[in-house]
């Protein structure tokens, strides 16, 4: 981005500081960044600027909180008419029954498609990580670039190691049908591909499903397993090639 | 089950972990967060006809959390402690995660709501400073000091060696043993 003298002017060391604490992901602060940087303004401001994303992230991952088992259930009551009535503030005590039938039926429903699945592990474990999509759905608008430094840290952590230059929006570790799993988000131009890195799944058989509007693909890699997800399923290809490319298949030992 | 219901089902699977994450840090208190979130639910139902635009759907729900905290808590300066509260389930991360965003959400928690609002609206909402000033009726001015401030406690609490240490006292922990269970 090119800057006008005005606002290379407007941005020294404590303008840039402000727009920090005030919106760290402005767009415009990487490149006002390298700006302050070349003219010795701040040597320190893309320094400044990873740490203010890092904090950013890690509040973002902080807030990060799951919502009730039976809230699903509660809200779709709503649309039974016999709950409606004096359906106000404090009203959920009321909705048990539909809230009981309604979890009954989603049961029955999840359970004779897992049985009738000829790779049930594998379809529970996709299904699993569409429904792990809606508990964070802001991962899927990010579009800044997590630093590679945290990103390296992340991977690390799971006893991976990462390519430098692998991009990604958004990243978090997560547990995903009680395996850990890296949650990446990457931003195609056909929209996000998420990705769920399980360093430690025990085998995952390379299928392609189509579970609640979501195109799922899931793939072994060495001791572990991707699933890859995504309203469109065009741009699976070359992420797979991308991350299989960045990632070590050599593990490190885990400093946890 | 009719397209209406169709299309309001739809709605509560994909917008009501977001939706809830945005009540539940506004008012911190879970139980206000579902009837928040019911209130919301109860009015898209009413208006489904006119939301059949998923995106537009979203800002909308967003906008009545927004207003039904603003409108039932903040105006009765409505801040409570949980004492009873059933821990917060994460989608639990690595145990050095957990224990990060403990420490995150803790000093969180220790924000006044004049800082911990605006941050919310920005981080979770994804509203930008005008908005949250519309919002707020704040100027933007008063918005980006805010956010500043927010970020600057979050980041003194944070400090190893803060004079100000994180309190823990009224956080609502994560639930650790499903990781513990991973690791084993």
């Amino acid at each position: 981005m090119k800057l006008s003298h005005f606002d290379e002017a407007r941005f020294d060391k404590s303008n840039f500081d402000k727009a920090l604490g005030s919106d760290p992901k402005n767009p415009e602060l990487p490149s006002i960044a390298k700006i302050l940087v070349s003219s010795g303004k701040n040597p320190d401001a893309e320094l400044e600027l990873d740490s203010a994303l890092m904090l950013e992230h890690r509040i973002l991952s902080s807030m990060a909180i799951n919502p009730p088992n039976l809230l699903t259930a509660q809200l779709l009551a709503i649309t039974n008419p016999a709950v409606q009535i004096g359906t106000k503030r404090f009203a959920r005590r009321k909705v048990w029954l539909a809230m009981a039938a309604s979890v009954t039926a989603c049961a029955l429903i999840a359970g004779s498609w897992f049985l009738t699945h000829r790779n049930a592990a594998d379809a529970k474990l996709a299904a699993d990580c569409v429904e792990h999509l809606a508990h964070e759905p802001f991962a899927l608008s990010r579009t800044t670039r997590v630093p590679p430094t945290l990103v390296n840290q992340l991977f690390n952590r799971s006893g991976m190691v990462v390519d430098a230059d692998m991009v990604v929006n958004y990243l978090q570790p997560c547990v995903v049908d009680g395996q850990i799993a890296l949650h990446i988000v990457v931003q195609r131009n056909s929209g996000p591909v998420t990705v769920l890195v399980f360093p430690d799944s025990k085998s995952m058989s390379d299928l392609e499903h189509s579970i609640a509007g979501a195109q799922v693909r899931t793939r072994g890699f060495d001791g572990g397993g991707l699933v890859f997800m995504a309203e469109s399923s065009r741009d699976f290809d070359a992420v797979e090639a991308k991350l299989l490319a960045s990632l070590r298949v050599q593990r490190i030992q885990s400093t946890g | 089950m009719d397209s209406r219901q169709q299309a309001f089902s739809t709605l509560v699977h994909s917008l009501q972990a977001e939706l809830y994450r945005l009540a539940y840090w506004l008012c911190k208190n879970q139980a206000q967060a579902q009837d928040i979130l019911q209130e919301a639910y109860l009015r898209a139902w009413k208006s489904m006809d006119n939301l059949r635009d998923q995106s537009a759907a979203r800002a909308w729900l967003m906008t009545i959390v927004r207003r039904e905290y603003l409108r039932t808590f903040e105006r009765k300066k409505f801040d409570t402690i949980e004492l009873d509260e059933q821990p917060i389930v994460d989608d639990a991360q690595s145990m050095d995660q957990l224990s990060d965003a403990l420490q995150v959400r803790a000093a969180i928690d220790q924000l006044e709501t004049k800082y911990r609002v605006p941050l919310v609206l920005q981080v979770i909402g994804g509203l930008s400073c005008s908005e949250i000033a519309d919002e707020l009726s704040l100027s933007e001015a008063a918005v980006m000091t805010q956010l500043f401030r927010a970020r600057q406690k979050i980041k003194t609490l944070l400090e190893p060696n803060a004079v100000n240490a994180v309190n823990y006292s009224n956080v609502i922990k994560p639930d650790f043993t499903k990781a513990k269970a991973s690791r084993a």
